[in-house]
């Protein structure tokens, strides 16, 4: 159980650190997949606690390939013009 | 346990930060932010009242404009009391001069009676014209003024 739970929070990790590099606060849309999906993998660490670690890295892995949903730059095009914008007049 | 403390984790997050977009001011809901699907820019458009109505910054020349106003009135009520001070005095020297020509004129006994009641009349009308005039003047004064600051504070705000 323990290693599912550091595995949630790498992933979780990975989605907010992808945010925070754009100086934008992770959604809790993009979220909502990751840990939904861990959600599920800790009811069923219940039962099969290796199959959900197995599944939990897994998610890692393509949630660090950004094959994850929510994982990937979505950063919409006007928050990064506003950005780029605020930061040519400081 | 543990899926329930992930999902409070997340819900707990999602309110917290539609709490900040709360006291941000923006305009976005709950909803759109947990959608994962949703195209929500961040910053988020600020709430419609917020963004339409703000305050009318007033314009130099009325910012100029206020303190020549607060100037005028002074003017108008120190003109309003010179009026009356100089009325008071015009009457009091025509009430004067009245006595006296009377007292050259007539009996003794009988010129200290009529001079005594034209120093009274006499000044008394002079000095209500005096403050008739001076209030006159204070308030025209004062309505020139008024009038000036309203055009310019209707000119800022568009009307």
């Amino acid at each position: 159980m323990q290693g599912l739970i550091v595995s949630w929070c790498v992933a979780e990790g990975i989605v907010i650190y992808r945010s925070a590099k754009e100086r934008i606060p992770p959604r809790p849309g993009q979220l909502l997949v990751t840990s939904g999906a861990f959600i599920c993998l800790a009811v069923l660490a219940e039962f099969a606690p290796e199959l959900a670690l197995m599944i939990g890295v897994g998610i890692d892995v393509a949630a660090l390939f950004q094959v994850w949903p929510g994982s990937g730059s979505v950063a919409p095009a006007a928050a990064v013009g506003a950005d780029i914008a605020v930061a040519a007049l400081a | 346990m543990v899926a329930i403390g992930m999902g409070a984790a997340w819900f707990g997050y999602s309110v917290c930060l539609w709490g900040y977009c709360m006291a941000k001011q923006y305009d976005v809901s709950l909803g759109q932010l947990i959608y994962p699907n949703g195209s929500v820019s961040w910053p988020p458009p600020l709430q419609p009242d917020q963004s339409s109505q703000q305050t009318p910054q007033p314009t130099v020349a009325a910012q100029y404009l206020a303190p020549l106003t607060l100037i005028a009135t002074a003017v108008a009520s120190l003109v309003g009391a010179a009026g009356n001070v100089l009325g008071g005095a015009a009457g009091a020297v025509q009430g004067v001069a009245g006595g006296v020509s009377n007292a050259v004129t007539g009996s003794i006994g009988q010129q200290l009676g009529v001079a005594a009641g034209g120093i009274n009349a006499a000044g008394g009308a002079s000095t209500g014209a005096g403050i008739g005039i001076g209030a006159a003047a204070g308030g025209a004064a004062a309505t020139a003024a008024q009038n000036a600051w309203t055009v310019t504070n209707q000119s800022n705000r568009g009307v």
